[in-house]
């Protein structure tokens, strides 16, 4: 470690583009000066990759993209192939998508795209050698479809040059269902806006009063303009008499009832009207109808189908790939019981099952949410899902799949989440009751006109169906969720839930997660105390032990090691002016779940847990060596912007409660500090649960917010689930909201948005409500033509739009916060707003 | 009114061409990655990066 290398440390911005750098997590963080940019790449998994010596000097930079693009003169290296022919298993294609012409098409994700850069430069690499594969990289979802041909390039080698660049892949479920959906969205779109307009050029002179228009002529452009509609009615009107049949089905009519039934009754009224020689037709608002509400529908589904996309690239705890304990590697599909498989330090089990080597410490806080990994002998059973924190270990498969604790919990809250009763069910009963009325009026109407002036009768019937289309009633709703949906990812949130804007307004109470939710988990520097009790040693030696040089025996105990306490040990470093020179322990031997002991300047140093010096185990971490006893307090940090956002939500009139499986201690430290009253911990995932259903029971609508497994039943019972993008996939299965920032002061920011949309929706629903008592009666007098129908539910469509449209962040700068906020975690949010157009 | 007759056979074809280049557009997957587009000027030539003048403290 030489004096150069520390510089980085105040170089907050990029060198290569500038951006301010986000703290990576330091658990990555390994410094080593003769680390070079391709060793840096092909051992990503120990040395941070953002930092590497470039002309002489330690650079950072705040994505691989930038890196790679510093380093674009230099070859890639990709010398290691080998280490990636699992790709290259006939399993894997298995679940792909194949081509007539051989080639197959997977989908990756791969969490390193940052911006458009990281896009450009996956595919120039890519390409530049092999000319033949199809790439799409989906920036925002930081998702990559890859077609390929196995024969001609194999999977191998597309994968080892990527992991070379810096982008480790994974493998996840192709999106190509929702992709051909939104080709198909788009089409329908473009034909029904194409088409709507034609139709109203065409029409256009049927509505000229004051001519002499020729009688032909009119009937000609009567015909032209049904001509153009009828492409949007066959090409998107099947949308809709599909929805409608759905509908009926269910025996509950609802708006895709009441649109079919309009479009088909003027296309049908209309054309017998031109059949019998009228100009009375009504295709031009038939076109423009359709498009309004695909347009709609279209800002709905993808701003879902985007969030949704995002929940499954999160999934996927458990790896696809399992090693024997004779090395050879399998897919954990093929697995049985009995088999003896083997995990390394870092990885993550793959099924349960009951240690065969003498000793390891996992980490199992995905199960039962306690932060500190646990001593597992012998015969004792480890749990899939769990990671080795330290000693490699060997364990006897009992228990796959399905039959897994981790798989017990998934299902368990996919219960507990069914029972859920959601506020959708309101609204279609609303649509319903809504579209069954204005069936029973329209039928009274077309009767009494049909005895009063049969002539008239479909011409008034038209116009109570369309002055009546439940229009602004269809997009009240669905637009203000678009629109809240989209502010809400601008700010780096996602609703996985269509029912989570309604039922976060609701919300008048948060019960949170302590570890990883309100802290962050051991990433940030420790504090360090060092206290000194060997008084008796050697007053002389005393002077050169201290604090700082406590500190830098630890660090260098614990180099090379990849822990989180390791990592808090060597960030801490970075951050304190180290005077000591950098120390060199040898012999260094690992305590599998209890600490190290090395060698350094010739004496026997011993860094770990307080058991390992029989002492209380209050947290600490203890060094201990001939000179004196050192004891560091490693602290969790809070997560940015904690205690901003607990004042908010506080202000907002939110009861908060802590609810942590952690130990009652470190709860209270984080209560103290945050200023929350109420706080419990040692809590299991079932007290949780009971917590939040207690809450439900008392007639509260809590906010769960958790990261953890622990958390996921807890978050399946609670009104309203967030957690975090970081957090574990099946905590991701039961949440409503999926936060991606860091920082955490966009929770009371969701709370005002979805408020402010839900009083939105309200004037809007109320709007369509008053427009459609006030005109259907009009209508139904003969008062309203069809024209001035169609005109009235396009005005109040209009209306409506413009009302949603006010949810859009134009007064961003007046909430000061906020800004401030979107500032800190640019470099989250610029991942989803780099979509925009 | 004979412009008409003529005229609105050509405006029809115009649409028909619209549909089809639209429809052609979205199967060759343009509108697949709108993200990259302001790249795309770059693809041609392979720009040195470490030409470009480095921004921020460090520079």
């Amino acid at each position: 470690m030489d004096g150069d290398a520390h510089n980085f440390a105040v170089n907050l911005h990029c060198a290569h583009c500038g951006d301010a750098l986000v703290q990576p997590f330091s658990a990555e963080l390994t410094r080593d000066s003769n680390t070079t940019l391709t060793q840096a790449a092909s051992k990503s998994s120990q040395a941070n990759p953002l930092e590497f010596e470039f002309e002489g000097r330690w650079v950072r930079v705040c994505c691989v993209g930038c890196r790679a693009a510093m380093a674009f003169s230099c070859p890639i290296n990709v010398s290691d192939v080998a280490a990636f022919s699992d790709w290259d298993r006939v399993e894997l294609l298995e679940a792909a998508e194949r081509f007539d012409d051989g080639s197959f098409m997977l989908c990756f994700a791969i969490d390193a795209i940052h911006c458009p850069n990281c896009a450009w430069l996956i595919e120039t690499t890519l390409l530049r050698s092999a000319p033949e594969l199809q790439i799409t990289c989906d920036v925002p979802l930081r998702l990559v479809h890859l077609r390929f041909d196995p024969r001609v390039r194999p999977l191998s080698h597309i994968v080892a040059e990527l992991s070379a660049l810096g982008y480790p892949v994974r493998l996840v479920a192709s999106q190509l269902n929702d992709r051909s959906a939104k080709r198909k969205a788009l089409k329908e779109l473009f034909i029904a806006g194409f088409c709507a307009v034609q139709a109203m050029m065409f029409a256009e002179p049927l509505y000229w009063t004051n001519t002499d228009l020729p009688a032909e002529t009119a009937h000609f452009f009567a015909w032209l303009s049904a001509l153009i509609t009828l492409p949007v009615v066959g090409y998107c009107g099947a949308r809709f008499l599909r929805g409608a049949r759905n509908e009926l089905r269910l025996f509950s009519p609802a708006m895709d009832t009441l649109i079919s039934i309009s479009i088909f009754l003027a296309l049908i009224g209309s054309f017998v009207g031109l059949l019998m020689g009228s100009t009375q037709v009504y295709f031009d608002a038939i076109a423009m109808f359709v498009f309004v509400l695909l347009l709609g529908r279209m800002l709905e589904s993808s701003l879902m189908a985007r969030a949704r996309a995002q929940a499954t690239r999160l999934n996927g705890v458990v790896p696809e790939l399992a090693e024997r304990d004779t090395g050879e590697r399998v897919a954990v599909a093929q697995l049985k019981i009995g088999d003896r498989l083997r995990a390394v330090m870092g990885s993550t089990l793959v099924a349960d099952g009951v240690l065969a080597s003498e000793i390891s410490a996992f980490n199992e806080a995905l199960l039962d949410g306690e932060s500190r990994p646990k001593n597992r002998r012998r015969g004792e059973r480890v749990y899939a899902g769990a990671s080795v924190y330290s000693g490699d270990c060997v364990y006897l498969v009992d228990a796959l799949g399905e039959h897994t604790e981790l798989a017990q919990i998934a299902r368990l809250s996919r219960t507990a989440s069914a029972a859920r009763i959601p506020n959708a069910a309101q609204e279609a009963q609303l649509a319903t009751r809504f579209t069954s009325v204005v069936l029973v009026v329209a039928v009274l109407t077309a009767l009494a006109w049909w005895l009063i002036a049969p002539e008239r009768a479909l011409a008034v019937t038209l116009s109570v169906l369309t002055v009546a289309c439940p229009c602004a009633l269809g997009l009240a709703l669905p637009l203000t969720r678009a629109v809240a949906h989209a502010r809400l990812q601008s700010m780096g949130v996602l609703l996985l839930k269509p029912d989570a804007l309604e039922r976060l307004n609701r919300v008048d109470s948060a019960m949170l997660d302590k570890t990883g939710t309100l802290t962050e988990l051991m990433a940030a520097a420790p504090s360090v105390t060092a206290l000194f009790e060997k008084e008796s040693a050697a007053l002389a030696n005393t002077a050169s032990f201290n604090a700082s040089h406590a500190l830098a025996l630890a660090r260098a105990l614990e180099q090379g090691q990849s822990h989180p306490i390791a990592a808090a040990f060597l960030s801490a470093g970075q951050t304190q002016e180290s005077p000591q020179p950098a120390l060199q322990a040898t012999q260094i031997e690992v305590l599998p779940g209890q600490g190290v002991r090395g060698n350094i300047s010739g004496q026997t140093w011993t860094l770990g847990s307080p058991q390992l010096f029989d002492l209380p185990d209050n947290g600490d971490i203890v060094l201990d060596g001939a000179l004196g006893r050192a004891h560091f307090s490693i602290d969790e940090s809070l997560r940015p912007g904690a205690a901003e956002a607990v004042a908010a939500l506080q202000t907002l009139g939110l009861a908060l409660e802590i609810l942590s499986g952690d130990s009652a201690e470190r709860v209270e430290r984080v209560a103290s500090r945050l200023k929350i009253a109420h706080a419990q911990a040692r809590l299991t995932p079932t007290q949780k649960r009971a917590q939040v259903l207690a809450a439900n029971a008392a007639g509260h609508f809590p906010l769960m917010l958790g990261d953890g497994i622990n958390d996921a039943i807890a978050l399946a019972s609670a009104h309203v689930a967030v957690t975090f993008g970081s957090a574990s996939g099946i905590a991701h299965a039961q949440a409503d909201v999926l936060i991606l920032a860091r920082d955490l002061r966009v929770l009371p920011e969701i709370i005002r948005v979805a408020r402010r949309s839900n009083s939105i929706a309200r004037q809007n629903l109320r709007w369509a409500q008053n427009y459609n008592l006030l005109v259907i009666p009009l209508a139904a007098l003969g008062l309203i033509g069809p024209g001035l129908a169609a005109l009235g539910m396009g005005l109040s469509s209009l209306i409506v739009t413009c009302n949603a449209a006010r949810l859009w962040p134009w007064q961003a700068a007046s909430n000061p916060s906020f800004d401030t906020m979107a500032d800190s975690s640019r470099a989250k949010t610029a991942v989803i707003n780099s979509s925009a157009p | 009114m004979n412009a008409i007759l003529i005229l609105i056979p050509i405006s029809l074809l115009f649409v028909g061409a619209g549909i089809w280049a639209f429809f052609w557009a979205v199967d060759k997957d343009q509108f697949e990655s709108l993200d990259r587009a302001s790249l795309e000027p770059l693809d041609t030539a392979v720009v040195d990066p470490l030409e470009r003048p480095r921004a921020g403290p460090d520079a």
